[in-house]
């Protein structure tokens, strides 16, 4: 755990094509056990049957050489909370019950979910968007695993799922994207229509309160948080958990740090390669509008630009108390000054890395669980501090 | 994916609203969509007197549904169940409520007929799982009348069979 907690993950170094807009991209495979009834309706020691024979046939692929599998059964409730903050484990897993667990890859690009909503759920996340490479590796680690394990599967409805959502490929691939120029152009809401006719969807990024995967309180102000803390026995916290498309979701226009995530929505009746294809192409499309929008935006309002820009270094560089969400703004134009070249000597790492260390979890894995919001919001100022301190 | 409302039901319909121009696409489930046609109406407003009677105002007409109580033979899953969460709890549920499933897949993708990827079949591991699966159901079925002697006898007759998939496996491998 602690390996996991000091190391880097790969797609955090920003170095996948169109890094400057797309986060991240993410290809997951949804797949069941033929023989089990699903997770929902498995009892504890079928689970466990479930878990032994998936880590028996993975240490048979020798991927243990370059991973582990983390039982969450003997996590505790941060360190649970931590691998979702960390995009290692989906929302579903965290709120399930009983046996599962995930096999997690050393450079933490491919985790195997056990016993969420379905048996099975393969994973591999990249910089950038590299959807199709991850899809030829998700792929090939799906044929591997499917050697040793009977799936779910018939011949009229494909590969067989615990949601009706994810029936036929379960296959949710899915993109990170940065969108500031077309936020700030009220451009986004075009986008939805384009993507809806494309079979697609566009979210915008959501935080949750860490320890529920829901969402529902979202909205919830920093003061809000600290009532709710009392209610839940001092826990509190916000963080983007990520769900099997790869984000918890929310309306367009409540998007935070102006991330949006791009996913497809059929799973059934077009094959792998056309649903990764489509979506490569609407992500493609879309990274060229942002761009497009970014030269509009430097071209015409440059003033404008740099002042956002440099406020966002300026409160960095200062600040002692940081909310999540103002975190989240910060690092959205920290980032677009970073790619348009309005400052220099940071990278997208940084705030790659920052946008993942500012939640909830995070923080405590790092200071210790008996902190509250205002310790978090120190800590959260604490590491922007550190992290922009030094003059560009 | 989660009801974009309640964020507690998987959602299950595409509602889309136009305002001034404007698209806002939401993805409910059946609680929230029925909550919000409520609350919509039907979107305009006459200025004009209120039409007479003729067609008289009718109660949206509730989901057809099966007057029996349908349930999956191998999980115990109910049809109301599967409708209401688009979840199911087994691949058997797939085969009892097939023609009300096709319909759920073809609001949810537009089509009912799988085109992609299918895994390698093995004819006797095909076999052994699906006893496996009827062997899996009985002792469930055993274990909630309390009738242990049978469920003991299951539970044996399920770990050899495990054992005899995972010698099938292994050859395979």
């Amino acid at each position: 755990m602690q390996t996991l907690v000091e190391n880097v993950a790969a797609w955090l170094v920003g170095d996948g094509p169109e890094a400057g807009v797309a986060v991240a991209c993410q290809c997951t495979l949804v797949r069941n056990l033929a023989d089990f009834v699903f997770p929902a309706r498995c009892s504890d020691e079928e689970k466990r049957s479930i878990e032994q024979r998936v880590n028996a046939v993975l240490a048979g692929l020798g991927l243990f050489e370059s991973g582990s599998y983390c039982s969450l059964a003997d996590l505790e409730a941060d360190q649970v909370r931590f691998l979702a903050e960390r995009r290692l484990i989906p929302a579903e897993l965290v709120t399930a019950s009983g046996p599962r667990g995930a096999y997690i890859s050393a450079d933490q690009g491919t985790t195997i979910a056990v016993n969420g909503s379905d048996h099975l759920c393969l994973t591999m996340t990249g910089s950038g968007l590299q959807i199709q490479d991850l899809w030829t590796q998700v792929n090939l680690l799906d044929d591997n695993i499917g050697r040793s394990l009977d799936y779910a599967f018939s011949e009229r409805f494909g590969y067989l799922t615990a949601s009706l959502g994810h029936t036929g490929t379960g296959l949710k691939v899915s993109a990170i994207l940065h969108l500031p120029a077309l936020t700030l152009s009220n451009r986004v809401q075009g986008l939805v229509a384009s993507a809806r006719a494309r079979g697609q969807a566009v979210y915008g990024f959501k935080p949750t309160l860490s320890g529920t995967a829901s969402g529902s309180s979202a909205q919830a102000s920093d003061l809000d948080l600290e009532e709710t803390a009392s209610e839940e026995g001092g826990y509190a916290g916000r963080a983007f958990y990520s769900d099997l498309s790869g984000a918890t979701y929310g309306d367009i226009g409540e998007a935070y740090g102006d991330l949006y995530l791009l996913t497809n929505l059929a799973t059934l009746g077009a094959s792998e390669e056309e649903i990764v294809f489509r979506l490569r192409q609407g992500a493609t499309g879309i990274i060229a509008q942002e761009k497009k929008a970014r030269d509009a935006l430097r071209r015409e309002k440059p003033r404008q630009l740099e002042d956002q820009v440099a406020r966002a270094l300026g409160l960095a560089r200062n600040v002692r108390l940081l909310g999540f969400d103002e975190g989240v703004s910060l690092l959205s134009a920290l980032r677009l000054g970073v790619t348009t070249g309005l400052i220099e000597g940071y990278s997208l790492q940084d705030a790659n890395e920052l946008l993942l260390a500012s939640q909830a979890a995070h923080i405590r894995m790092r200071i210790g669980p008996d902190c509250d919001e205002w310790a978090l919001s120190a800590a959260r100022a604490d590491l922007f501090r550190a992290r922009f301190s030094q003059e560009v | 994916m989660l009801c974009q409302k309640c964020h507690k039901n998987l959602a299950t319909a595409r509602y889309a609203e136009v305002v001034d121009g404007k698209v806002t696409d939401v993805h409910l489930c059946a609680a929230c969509l029925r909550k919000l046609q409520e609350e919509a109406g039907t979107g305009f407003e006459l200025s004009g007197p209120t039409p007479t009677a003729r067609f008289p105002a009718r109660p949206p007409r509730p989901r057809r549904r099966s007057k029996v109580r349908r349930t999956c033979r191998s999980c115990g899953t109910e049809l109301a169940r599967v409708q209401d969460s688009a979840q199911v709890g087994c691949i058997t549920c797939y085969d009892v409520f097939a023609r009300d499933i096709e319909a759920m897949l073809t609001t949810l993708h537009g089509a009912v007929r799988h085109r992609g990827k299918a895994p390698h079949v093995d004819d006797a591991r095909t076999r052994l799982r699906a006893d496996l699966q009827d062997k899996r159901a009985l002792l469930r079925m055993a274990l909630e009348t309390e009738d242990y002697e049978d469920a003991a006898a299951l539970r044996d007759g399920i770990r050899r069979m495990e054992l005899d998939l995972s010698t099938l496996e292994s050859r395979q491998d």
